[in-house]
């Protein structure tokens, strides 16, 4: 199966991030049931509203919130790299709103 | 609502409980954290990434973006196995370069302009522009990475490295000879060079030239070089002359140049000019300087017409004109004659002084009146047409008719004056002719019946009509429509008017007509008509006149 990751190159894309185009406000705090609004919103946003790009991410600031594009068929789930060394592994739970089940990683 | 799509993903970055906070130093950075930081700090020092917007779904403008191509980076061969767990059924891994959906129209994306390279502490944009395949010079080239220092540096090392070629060498400056300096010329100043230095030449040659090149980059002889000298002033010299012949020819050119425009200097003041500016005077036929005087009664006295005076006099812009080009200007007529050709000489005036002498009447008079006032067509027609004096007149009358029938498409004055006083001199021997003093008269006439004119003019053939009896103008007209039936005779101006061999047969109904002319002849009180070889003639026109008459009576 295509996707935009195939265009490329492996050494990259444990590096690069396929971003919306649309912005989110910039929030501190996000509820769940924001989150879930906004994935609800988001196949929407990318089939007809913003476009995607690439781009390097180096340390985005707090409070940003994006849209991004993960390559399952290439990373799983791991997210490419942001420029944040992490300190700790990552932690995951799950909730469930509006008959979905949310798995966030932390 | 849409399926939820698993590939997409929101990302919050927010700051972690206070109780989650971890000194920086305290951080154990993993190997593969080390060279993935290696990675991003390789990758951010090949510049920017072209931003290149597309939609999720639209696959043909998905952007390819290239590995950059110098690099065969060290640390980026174990970068896969750093997902182990990433990669089940995924699809081939790790495409080759280059090697896929070749990149999308436009090739390589916009380069983004190069700034803050090393800091990069950009949150978004900071990656390379692996796209480009010509010179990567979003990157730089490798004059940004040099500080002004280094290069000065080189600078110094190369100058040094040049210099000790000479002063470290084994062999003494004068054993040194330099390379052909590429002193030889070709094209203009290849006669110069010739014999002395080699002109570059094409590959052609070259191979075949090498060892002569060689051997002839040698030092000069002195003598040759002070031939080469003495040749090389010697085409400086011809240089000079050239130059200085061309610019005499330049001289030349512009002195000629600006006469021309002398002459239009000198007719653009000629428009300001007069004969004398300072002259004046109430004359009306003053141009300029003319002083009005106001009649009187004209209390609206207007000032003197402002018109600009008169700049210049005619006299002084001649006279320039004259000094400098050396020519003299003299006036030209509108009109000159350049070859007299075949008309005769006008000697008219003469006869005009006889003729009053024999007669009563100026018949020069009546000859100009005749020509003045009518030209080309022959004026016979009116003078018959009109009072009865002039019908006895008809036949002379005819006579200046019959010269001017040659004439009626040709207007010109000279031609029938020309044609008149020879038959006026064959008219003298018979008395008649002075009686043609009445033609004023009969221009008065012609005045009235202009038309006739036209008849006579248009029909040369009007001959035959009857005369007599038809619509009176008609029969006015045939006398002179009889008489142009002599124009080919009298064309010559000397056959057929000869004094009594002037034949008047070919005027068939003028002579019908004429034979009444005996009717009218005592009231007129002619002499000696009836002499006249014109007498018939002239009965005619008498004829033609009563008819003439009866029309008047009609009328």
């Amino acid at each position: 199966m295509d996707d935009p990751a195939t265009r490329v190159p492996g050494q990259l894309l444990p590096h690069m991030h396929l971003v919306s185009r649309h912005r989110f406000p910039l929030m501190h705090m996000m509820p769940t049931d924001t989150v879930v609004e906004y994935l609800l919103g988001a196949p929407k946003i990318v089939r007809e509203a913003q476009p995607m790009h690439w781009t390097f991410l180096d340390g985005p600031q707090d409070g940003t919130v994006m849209l991004t594009w993960q390559p399952l068929n290439h990373l799983g789930t791991n997210f490419a790299s942001d420029g944040y060394v992490w300190a700790d592994v990552e932690q995951a739970f799950t909730f469930e709103a509006r008959g979905y089940v949310g798995r966030p990683d932390l | 609502m849409p399926p939820p799509d698993p590939s997409l993903w929101i990302v919050h970055y927010s700051r972690a409980p206070p109780t989650e906070h971890i000194p920086a130093n305290r951080i154990h950075v993993l190997p593969q954290v080390q060279s993935m930081l290696g990675q991003r700090r390789f990758l951010q020092s090949q510049g920017q990434l072209a931003r290149k917007d597309f939609m999720l779904h639209d696959r043909n403008n998905w952007p390819t973006i290239n590995f950059p191509p110098q690099v065969a980076p060290q640390g980026f061969a174990q970068v896969p196995p750093a997902y182990p767990s990433a990669m089940v059924g995924r699809q081939p891994f790790y495409p080759q370069p280059g090697s896929g959906v070749p990149a999308p129209a436009g090739g390589a994306p916009a380069k983004a302009p190069r700034g803050h390279r090393a800091s990069s502490a950009a949150v978004n944009a900071a990656t390379a522009d692996f796209a480009l395949e010509d010179e990567d010079v979003s990157a730089g080239d490798m004059m940004d990475l040099l500080t002004p220092r280094e290069v000065s540096k080189m600078r110094y090392q190369q100058h040094h490295e040049w210099m000790e070629e000479i002063f470290a060498s084994p062999y003494a400056i004068s054993q040194i000879t330099p390379v052909s300096l590429g002193l030889g010329r070709k094209g203009e100043l290849e006669s110069l060079t010739a014999g002395f230095f080699d002109a570059p030449s094409g590959p052609t040659s070259g191979e075949s030239k090498d060892a002569a090149d060689s051997a002839q980059a040698t030092k000069m002889e002195p003598a040759k070089a002070e031939e080469f000298a003495d040749r090389v002033a010697k085409k400086v010299a011809d240089m000079t002359a050239e130059i200085e012949k061309l610019k005499k020819r330049h001289a030349r050119r512009m002195e000629k140049f600006n006469r021309t425009s002398l002459l239009k200097d000198a007719e653009l003041r000629l428009r300001e000019a007069a004969a004398d500016p300072n002259a004046t005077g109430t004359e009306i036929w003053r141009l300029e300087g003319r002083i009005e005087i106001p009649s009187e009664g004209d209390e609206t006295q207007t000032p003197p017409a402002s018109e600009p005076k008169a700049k210049y006099r005619v006299d002084d812009v001649v006279k320039e004109l004259e000094t400098s080009w050396k020519k003299q200007i003299v006036p030209e007529p509108k009109v000159s004659c350049v070859q007299k050709g075949g008309l005769l000489e006008k000697i008219e005036p003469e006869q005009k002084l006889e003729a009053p002498a024999d007669g009563d009447i100026d018949m020069g008079h009546a000859d100009s009146h005749l020509l003045d006032q009518f030209g080309s067509p022959p004026p016979s027609g009116p003078v018959q047409g009109s009072a009865p004096i002039a019908q006895e007149l008809a036949a002379p009358a005819h006579v200046p008719g019959v010269s001017e029938v040659p004439g009626i498409n040709a207007p010109a004055p000279l031609q029938t004056t020309a044609a008149v006083p020879q038959q006026s001199v064959t008219m003298s021997g018979m008395d008649v002719e002075m009686d043609m003093g009445n033609a004023p008269p009969a221009n008065t006439a012609a005045g009235e019946t202009g038309d006739w004119v036209m008849v006579n003019d248009e029909k040369k053939d009007q001959g035959d009509k009857p005369a007599v009896g038809d619509a009176p103008l008609h029969g006015i007209e045939t006398p002179g429509s009889g008489l142009q039936g002599l124009t080919p005779g009298n064309t010559g101006g000397d056959t057929g008017l000869d004094g009594a061999n002037f034949d008047f047969t070919n005027m068939d109904s003028a002579g019908d007509a004429l034979a009444a002319y005996t009717e009218q002849n005592e009231v007129l009180d002619l002499p000696d008509l009836e002499n006249s070889a014109f007498g018939d003639a002239f009965h005619a026109s008498d004829n033609e006149n009563t008819h003439h008459h009866d029309a008047d009576d009609m009328a």
